[in-house]
Parts: C-alpha cells; structure tokens; sequence
C-alpha cells in the first residue's frame, strides 16, 4: 500500500479512529489494532509475504527469550547466531541469491566453464532489507544485554511490523520503538499536529519534487550515450533530489505518521545536502542505516580504534560495501559503496571526518564563501556516486561519466527542466531556512492566516501532482 | 491509565480530527477556485480553442456539417475544403478526445438545428476504454471553457475531487506554453486555427511521428455504443442526421481484428464508411498515430467528402 493512495487514507483514518477513541486507555488493544492494521498495509501489495514477517517476528522473540533464561556464553552466542542466519538468510535468499549465481556464471564464463544452474526468479518482498535489520538490531541488543527481552508477543510484532515504518524505514532500533509499545500512551496534540505538517511536507517531497525531477532522469538514464553534456549533468542532478524527495520524503511521511499514534521515530535525514564533506554527508543521509551499520558492524570490527591504519580503512570499507549491497543486488551498489569508502578514508586518516558536526552556518542567514564551496563540491562528489548508483551497469557509469567531458554541449529547452530547476530551487531555499528544525514546517511561526494558506498550497500541489503515484524507490531494496 | 487521561486523550484526539476535517473542507472548495483560475490562465493552449468553435457553432445560421470527435478532427481534416466539397459551412468541434464522448456529444446538441448534418468520428481509445488521462481533460475542458460545466453529468462531478486537481495541473502547464510562446514572440495553440476550428500549427512541419506498440485491447465498450446511439436519437429529434465514420489511425497502431470488431458494433447504426478506410501509413501522421500531417489532412478529408456524399443516410 503506498503512502500517496485512497487506501491507505482509510486505513490510516480507520486505524487512528479506532485506537483513540475505542481502544484508548487499552495498549494491549492498541498494539493487537497496530498489528492488524500493518498486517493488511503490507498485506495490500502481496499477503503471501506476510509468512515472511511472521517468520521474522516469531524467531526473534523466541531468541530473545532464550537469551534471557541462558547465562553460559556458548549458548548465548547460538541463539544469536540462529537470528543472524534466520534473518541474514532470508535475506541472501531473496534479495542476493540469483545475483550470486549470476555473477557465478559469469565469472565461470571467463574460464571457459559454462554453467547453468538454476535461478529462484523470486520477487523482492517489500520492505525485507529494512525489517530484517530492525529484528536483528533487538536480537542483537539483547544478546549484549543492552535491551531486557519483551515477554509481550503483541508489543514485539507491532514493533516489527509498524505499519509506518515498515516498508522503507526508518530502521527503528528495538531500544527506542520497544519500550514505546509497552508504555501507556498520551495523545499530544502539539505532538500530533506537528505529525500531520512532517506528513505534508513529506508528501510534498515525494509527489511534487521527486515524481517531477523522475521523468527527466529516467530519461536520462534511459540512453546516456544520447545526451549532451549538460543533460547529464541535469540528469544526475535530477535523480540527486528524487532520491533525496522521495526517501526522505518517506521518512518524514513514517515520522509524522508515527506521531499520530503517540511514538517519536528517530530522524533519517538532516538536510543532506548541506554537508560539507562526505563524512558530515553519512551523518545526515539515511542516518538509521549509517548508524545501523556504525552500531552492529563497524564498532563490533574495532572501528577507528584498532591496532594499525590499514585495519581501520579495511572496517570502514567493510561498513561502505556493505550498506552499498545491503541497498540492491547489483554491482554498482558494491562499486558506490566502495566509491564512498574512498572518499571517507582519506578524511578519516587525517582525522578530519568528524570536522562539521554543527549545522553549517548556524545562527547566519548565507553560508560563508567556503562553506558555500565546500557545500557544492560533496554535492557534486555525491552525484558522481549517484551516478554508479542508478545505472544499469558498469559500463552505463562509464559511458554516463565520460559523457560529462565527450558529450556535445547543448543547452536543454523544455518545461520539465524549467520546472525541475525552479522546484529543486524552491525546495533548496526552504530547506536551508529551515536547517536548524526537524522539517521545514515545524513550529512555524507565521500568523495563522500565513499558515493555514502555505499548507493549503502544499497541499494543493502535492494534490495536482498525484496523478503520477510512482512507487517509492526504496521499496526495491 | 486513569479515565481522566483516556478522556483528555479522546478529547485532544478529537480536536485535531475536527481541524483535519475542517482543513479538509477549505481543501476542497479551494479546487473549484483553482481550477477557475488556472482554466482562465490556459485560454491560449488547446482547451481554449472551444471559445472560437461554440461561437461559430451558435452562430451559424444555415444548415451545417458539424464534425465531432477528437484531436483526430482537430489535427486531421481541411475543413475549408471540405465546405467546397459539400457546400454547407463546417464546424470542427474535434480537441481532444479523452474529454469523453458524453460531454462532446453534449456540448453540440443545444445548437443542432433541422438540417444540419453531424459527423461523429470516434477514436480506437473510445471504443475500448483506452483513454489514459481518465476524466482530466474533461475537466480541463470545461474549466477552460466555463460554459461546459453544464454539461458534466453527476458521475462526472462525483469524480471531480479525484481528478481535478490534475486538471489543475494541465491547466497551469498550458499556461506556461502559452507565455513562453507569447515571450518569442510566437502565436499561441489556441491562435493557431483557421475560423473553421482545424488546428494548422502544423503546416510545415514534417512527420515526427515515432510508431510504438499497438495497444492491447479487450472487449469494445457498450457504453461507448450507446453514449453514441442515444446522441443519434436526440440529434435527429431536433432534425439533425448523424453520420457515423471513423477516426484516421496510423497502419502500425491498429490491427485488422480491431478494426473489423469496431465495424462490426458500430454496423447497427449505419455507418457511412469502414474503420479499415482510414488507416492510413505511419508518415501520414504527425506526432501521434490518429494526427495527420498538414499535408496528408486533405486525403482524409476528400474520402470523408465522399463517404458523405455516397451516403443516403441524409439526403
């Protein structure tokens, strides 16, 4: 079910009616609803798949009740290692199995050995990278005792399955969501408000910025050999700030969402593209993955704190290649993980990768002329990765880089590019004004007037724009 | 949790529904606003080209040949010349034909009067539902052109919250093609008509057209055949008489089976040509497969005069 469509406003509207004003005072109750309601939201595109999420609940919640009653270290670490295979390998069944044999193939075919195993063909169930991570992250807290297990079955599957969050994250640590689902809750209307303004604001990103900068860069992307130089660059550009509207534009729709039922997800964004280097980039994009990995897989390898340098570049290109893979089953994302990896090592060899870790210009109206620099050029460092990111293969990336030299220069004429630039440009002022809140509308301080009459033309737009419904990108991965 | 917490969270829950609602409610008598506005700033774009052909459907006084159809009409037919050719003044009302039979078919019949004639053209999408904009250029049309709003039927107004927005969206789109025209200096789509109502913007412009894959279709449509058989009983009931022919579609774009079937359900109602008689080769055709060249218009239209003049239907 997508977030932009008639169905969902009902089951959100039904979902919402029922737990305030039926179940209100009953939090059993209310996580039995939440289940029932993220069930039928995930159900909505495929209900065979729900077995999936089934599986994932019931192992982790046995696991972690194992893990409470066991003491000797052995044991402890099977019961772990039961999660990480249960889930790792529901994982590498569905998302990576065909890409391994594949590559398998190919690679045989290079020594003359032709095979021809078979292939599963099995579709990508929605949203399994992103709730598989979330079910490990609570097996693996409380294997380190960072988390006491839930003996509430029903609080345990509304976390795994909580329908806002679900199919394209944010990924929800169990140390944060958990606990909310056993405690009492209280509707803050304030709380509440500023859920629904997050939620427009997030449907403007995603319907309005990001289903009008797609078709200029599918096309794009369609046939780069085709294009002149500045419509590569245009093209890059483009998916730059559709990846950027209609992920983040996700997240705030989840956040917001989250907020009407009483719970506070984390933050996955923070104005991305406003990072001054690569490092400042990973702190701010797609933040519950990058800390996901820093958490479970860079900290436990030793981090920057190990015995020699090469150990420390070698963790941090393990935590890059595996984010780029975790996001598909293709080479490029392995080769834009790497790429991100070769950009952040040499910030961290001369220990500056955590060197912006304020909001850039904070309490100015205009960055400095270096800032401004600075800003442009990891832009620019990122669109190069975008690049590896959204072509088809290796030899599209070479062909769409040498093309930004190559290709004939002529300017592009046509309204998609106009209205591209001058959305991607109204969005940028916004943003920036509004670098120091969550989101662009958090506590507005307008007049009531000013207010009403900016959520009405966000609307309206969103509303215009709606005949696209593109599905959200990350429902891929 | 103590009643008085449950009671202050029902309250407080309350409160916001009754401000979504009411935001809601704004939301929505905003759209008639908007789409108002943004059908008076399109004027100059497609859309508006239904001011010229109601003034010249009205006031023409003798007996008439009005054409009714799509942007097959618009972009496929001399209408000049097919007034030599018949000798009765022509209307082409054709714009756009996924604003839908019923309001087409609606927005003619005030102003049929004994003696004239109608030729209704129907496109492949008519016949088979394969109209991909829904209802927006429908609504479009009728904001752009205020007058047609009578004509929308109650399902149509039912739908509008849906779909008028996007209609909106259009709207400001042609706008904007409208200014960059004007700011060159060039005339606008609306401007680029004869006084018959045929779109010649295309005059020297060769074939752009680009063959894609011919559409899968299913069964033909009843409502389409009935829309358009009671429009036959209500013309003829002010004295008109309506000649059913076919739209000109690109060889690539149809196949024989297609075709044969459209024959066969229009054939109760007594058409004065066959669908297969305008198929014509792909370079006939402009920038899509039922647009003519400016060139290739007058092969359509001197088959259509003769269609017309065969057939005894009114004579």
């Amino acid at each position: 079910m997508l977030f932009h469509t008639l169905p969902f406003a009902v089951l959100l509207s039904a979902t919402f009616a029922l737990y305030w004003f039926v179940l209100d005072g009953r939090k059993r109750a209310q996580n039995a609803l939440i289940v029932v309601a993220s069930y039928i939201f995930y159900g909505w595109w495929d209900w065979r798949f729900l077995s999936l999420l089934l599986a994932s609940s019931v192992l982790d919640y046995a696991v972690g009740r194992a893990l409470e009653t066991s003491t000797a270290p052995g044991r402890r670490k099977a019961l772990l290692s039961i999660s990480l295979t249960g889930n790792l390998g529901l994982l590498a069944t569905f998302k990576y199995y065909d890409f391994f044999i594949d590559s398998l193939v190919t690679a045989a075919a290079g020594f003359d050995i032709h095979l021809d195993p078979a292939r599963l063909g099995w579709i990508l169930p929605v949203g399994i990278s992103f709730y598989t991570f979330q079910t490990l992250s609570y097996a693996v807290d409380v294997y380190r005792r960072d988390l006491a297990p839930t003996r509430d079955f029903i609080a345990f599957m509304a976390y795994v399955s909580f329908f806002p969050q679900l199919v394209a994250g944010p990924i929800e640590r169990a140390t944060n969501l958990l606990p909310q689902f056993e405690r009492d809750r209280s509707f803050d209307i304030e709380l509440a408000k500023d859920g629904l303004r997050q939620m427009l604001w997030g449907f403007f990103k995603k319907v309005v910025i990001a289903d009008s900068c797609a078709p200029l860069a599918n096309q794009v992307f369609a046939a780069p050999a085709e294009q002149s130089a500045p419509m590569l660059v245009l093209g890059v550009v483009f998916f730059a700030f559709q990846i950027y509207g209609d992920f983040s534009g996700y997240s705030d729709i989840a956040v917001g969402c989250a907020r009407l039922f009483g719970f506070t997800l984390m933050r996955n964004f923070a104005y991305p593209y406003f990072s001054r280097d690569i490092g400042e980039f990973w702190r701010r994009w797609h933040i519950s993955l990058s800390t996901w990995f820093r958490d479970y897989v860079y900290v436990p390898l030793g981090g920057s704190r190990v015995s020699t340098k090469s150990k420390a570049i070698r963790n941090v290109a393990v935590v890059f290649i595996l984010s780029g893979i975790w996001h598909g089953a293709n080479w490029t994302f392995l080769f834009w993980g790497a790429y991100h990896a070769l950009l952040f090592v040499p910030l961290m060899l001369i220990n500056r990768n955590r060197a912006h870790l304020e909001i850039v210009a904070a309490g100015r109206r205009l960055p400095t002329l270096a800032e401004l620099l600075r800003i442009i050029t990891t832009f620019a460092l990122v669109c190069v990765g975008w690049v590896l990111f959204r072509a088809r293969d290796i030899h599209e990336v070479a062909v769409y880089l040498r093309g930004f030299v190559n290709a004939p220069w002529s300017l592009p004429q046509s309204l998609v590019v106009y209205n591209g630039v001058a959305l991607i440009t109204a969005l940028v002022a916004m943003e920036w004004g509004s670098r120091e809140k969550l989101h662009p509308l958090e506590r507005p301080s307008w007049r009531l007037s000013t207010r009403w009459a900016v959520y009405l033309a966000l609307s309206a737009a969103t509303l215009m724009n709606m005949a696209n419904q593109d599905v959200f990108i990350y429902f891929q991965f | 949790m103590s009643s008085s917490t449950s009671s202050s969270n029902r309250r407080n829950a309350a409160r916001l529904l009754l401000r979504f609602i009411a935001f809601t409610a704004l939301l929505g008598l905003c759209l008639p606003i908007i789409l108002f506005l943004s059908g008076l700033s399109a004027r100059g774009g497609r859309m508006g080209t239904a001011f010229a052909k109601h003034a010249r459907l009205a006031a023409l006084a003798e007996p008439k040949l009005v054409l009714v159809g799509g942007s097959s009409f618009q972009y496929g037919v001399d209408s000049p010349a097919l007034e030599s050719l018949l000798g009765r003044p022509v209307v082409n009302m054709g714009i756009q034909g996924s604003i839908g039979t019923e309001y087409m078919f609606a927005e003619v019949e005030p102003s049929l009067k004994a003696g004239d004639w109608v030729v209704v053209a129907l496109e492949q999408a008519h016949f088979y539902n394969l109209d991909p904009e829904g209802e927006t250029a429908l609504y479009r049309a009728a904001s752009v052109y205020p007058s047609g709003v009578r004509h929308l039927t109650h399902a149509q107004w039912l739908h509008l919250p849906q779909k008028g927005w996007v209609a909106a969206l259009g709207n400001l789109q042609d706008a904007q093609v409208t200014a960059l025209q004007l700011a060159a200096g060039r005339e606008t789509y609306a401007a680029q008509s004869n006084a018959q109502g045929d779109y010649i913007g295309h005059r020297d412009r060769v074939s752009a057209y680009r063959p894609a894959s011919t559409p899968a279709v299913g069964d033909i449509s009843a409502h389409a055949l009935e829309v358009l058989s009671q429009f036959i009983t209500r013309a003829e009931r002010r004295g008109a008489c309506v000649m059913v022919s076919h739209a000109p579609i690109a060889a690539s774009a149809v196949t024989d089976k297609v075709l044969a079937d459209i024959d066969e359900a229009v054939a109760p109602l007594g058409p004065i040509s066959r669908a297969s008689d305008y198929r014509f080769p792909d370079s006939y055709f402009y920038d899509t497969a039922s647009h003519l060249t400016y060139d290739r218009r007058i092969e359509r239209t001197t088959k259509l005069a003769q269609d017309i003049e065969r057939s005894p239907r009114c004579h």
